[in-house]
């Protein structure tokens, strides 16, 4: 019973659900996987406590790991981990508003995770560049090309949109 | 002009995804406690592949103490495979009978993810947690009598849990507010905080005596509380040591509890009912001396916990019962997070294939597992002190998938 660690871990965890929730929901747009996301993480985190509670930056770290669980659960499949035998059914793109939520967030699941990753961090989560090559382990280049890729299949996925499109022309 | 074109898209990737801005409605379904109950068994899956072997006859002796060999029997249910954890002699406890166990789901008001998390001596009350479907109401906590639930009373803070209650229906336990801990006890209906500050409690036994920790949590240190009402007193430390905790308390009123160590993980301690205190000698286990002892569970002068064992890279485990009177260690079957009764009855977890676990009582020379309903996965929470009401809950399962939580109770004759 390592009581003094385990003391810790609670504390810790209990102070970061809430934030570490909110991650997850932003990447994963579904409340219930955004709390499998976090479950997962928590447990991961648990069986590297010793080590985790010492990094420099915590938070960074325990993130870092949620980022991974997240891109693992969409190579997997989220489906997969929670056994209940497929895939939910596509939502329809084509239809609705690109102001409708759930309308972006089924054209952002279109995308590959780690592009759907750079857009949720650098956008919803609001982490500059820098941070999200550590996140993801690339190169601040390779953030920047991938947030651009995955901005012009977003947009066509959703189809042309004032400002939105005006701000793409902007580019060429 | 490359500033304007990350402006614009910037301005872009704001537009598009300002739709997806918000927070995740309903109370999360997240269970703390499970993940650490996860990560220890994956801990010790992950390094029962270099943890020592442990043969079916191990001499067993306290640090620099008396040397007891436990009597050989093997095991005769299946074998894990890849993650097999050691198995070893088991020492009879109570005299030799046949157990039939009968297994219910405790009732939960129709809310389907539930735990039970403590149980008293006598086996009329138990202890758990509801979690309510999102939306309506924040994690609860729950009390049942012979087998009904009598309570569901509103418990002050968030993430509430009730980890003891003893034979008059007194329950302790601690919830939080923000990231500071506090405990509570509940009796005549009603919560009252044990401390002002920031505390924990464990356990409470028959008397009224309750134990736990003050301060917060790194620094925090062990005290007792003697009655519902009654102001903390600190259990004496040894020399040099700040911190510590308190787990359990006996119904001779002693304590146990464990204290950090310098190079190794924390270790049990003792607080004795004549008032003097000892740190659990470290058990040696095939000539090996543990790292650390943790302890698990304490009834009538016995505490079964885990001889730590650390490596480099690794962590192993091996399961022990010490004898606090006769100093002795004995070698058990490797289980997970064992309860033990005051008969010497262990309810259990134990391995039964890679992928189950299933909830085991040792009795009288007996193993007997216990009927599962199906469920591949359990947490021991109680014992009655005549080994004869148990209760625990399943972790998952292939129907419901992987967060389903159930309390069961076992009636045995």
């Amino acid at each position: 019973m390592p009581s003094g660690s385990d003391d810790e871990y609670l504390a810790y965890v209990h102070a970061r659900v809430p934030g570490l929730r909110r991650t997850a929901y932003s990447l994963s747009g579904n409340r219930h996987e955004a709390d499998d996301l976090v479950q997962e993480t928590l447990t991961k985190l648990y069986t590297r406590w010793s080590r985790a509670s010492r990094a420099d930056n915590v938070d960074a770290y325990v993130h870092t790991m949620l980022v991974r669980v997240f891109l693992d659960s969409r190579r997997r499949g989220w489906w997969k981990v929670r056994l209940v035998g497929g895939p939910p059914d596509p939502e329809p793109v084509a239809f609705g508003s690109p102001e409708d939520g759930a309308v972006v967030r089924s054209a952002l699941t279109r995308l590959p995770p780690r592009q759907q990753a750079v857009l949720v961090l650098r956008y919803l989560c609001d982490q500059p560049i820098s941070e999200v090559a550590r996140l993801l382990g690339c190169t601040e280049g390779t953030v920047k090309s991938q947030t651009s890729h995955a901005l012009a299949r977003l947009r066509d996925l959703l189809g042309p949109r004032p400002g939105a499109h005006a701000a793409l022309q902007d580019r060429s | 002009m490359k500033g304007d074109t990350v402006r614009n898209e910037d301005d872009l990737a704001q537009r598009l995804l300002e739709p997806l801005r918000g927070e995740p409605d309903g109370p999360p379904r997240i269970d703390v406690d499970r993940a650490m109950r996860e990560g220890r068994r994956r801990r010790r899956t992950r390094h029962w592949s270099t943890a020592l072997a442990v043969t079916a006859v191990t001499a067993v002796t306290a640090g620099g103490g008396t040397v007891m060999v436990a009597a050989a029997k093997n095991d005769a249910e299946p074998r894990p495979t890849a993650s097999a954890p050691p198995s070893a002699g088991v020492t009879p406890a109570a005299p030799a009978v046949k157990v039939n166990c009968a297994v219910a789901r405790l009732p939960t008001d129709g809310i389907k993810k539930a735990l039970v998390t403590s149980g008293d001596p006598s086996g009329h009350y138990l202890a758990g947690r509801v979690y309510p479907p999102s939306g309506n109401r924040r994690v609860g906590v729950v009390l049942w009598k012979d087998g009904r639930i009598v309570d569901r009373p509103d418990m002050p803070g968030s993430d509430p849990s009730l980890d003891d209650i003893n034979s008059s229906g007194i329950a302790v336990g601690t919830s939080f507010d923000g990231d500071r801990r506090y405990a509570y006890v509940y009796r005549d209906g009603a919560f009252s905080r044990l401390t002002r500050g920031q505390a924990s409690v464990r356990g409470i036994n028959d008397a009224g005596v309750m134990v736990g920790s003050i301060g917060p949590d790194d620094t925090a240190v062990p005290v007792r509380w003697p009655s519902p009402g009654a102001p903390p007193e600190r259990l004496q430390l040894p020399r040099g040591v700040e911190a510590g905790s308190a787990s359990d308390v006996d119904e001779d009123g002693t304590v146990l509890g464990s204290i950090p160590q310098k190079k190794a993980q924390g270790t049990g301690y003792l607080w004795l009912a004549d008032g003097t205190n000892k740190a659990i000698p470290l058990p040696t286990v095939d000539g090996r001396k543990a790292d650390a002892f943790w302890p698990d569970s304490m009834a009538a002068g016995k505490v079964i916990g885990r001889a730590v064992f650390e490596d480099k890279s690794s962590t192993s485990f091996t399961t022990v019962l010490y004898d606090i009177a006769a100093d002795e260690f004995d070698q058990l079957t490797q289980l997970d997070g064992p309860k033990i009764a005051a008969n010497g009855s262990i309810l259990a977890v134990k391995w039964l294939d890679v992928d189950k676990r299933i909830p085991v009582l040792m009795a009288g020379g007996r193993t007997t597992n216990l009927p599962t309903k199906g469920k591949r996965d359990f947490v021991a929470s109680s014992i009655s002190r005549d080994g004869r009401v148990l209760a625990g809950y399943s972790v998952g399962s292939e129907q419901s998938g992987p967060i389903s939580n159930d309390p069961w109770v076992w009636n045995c004759t």
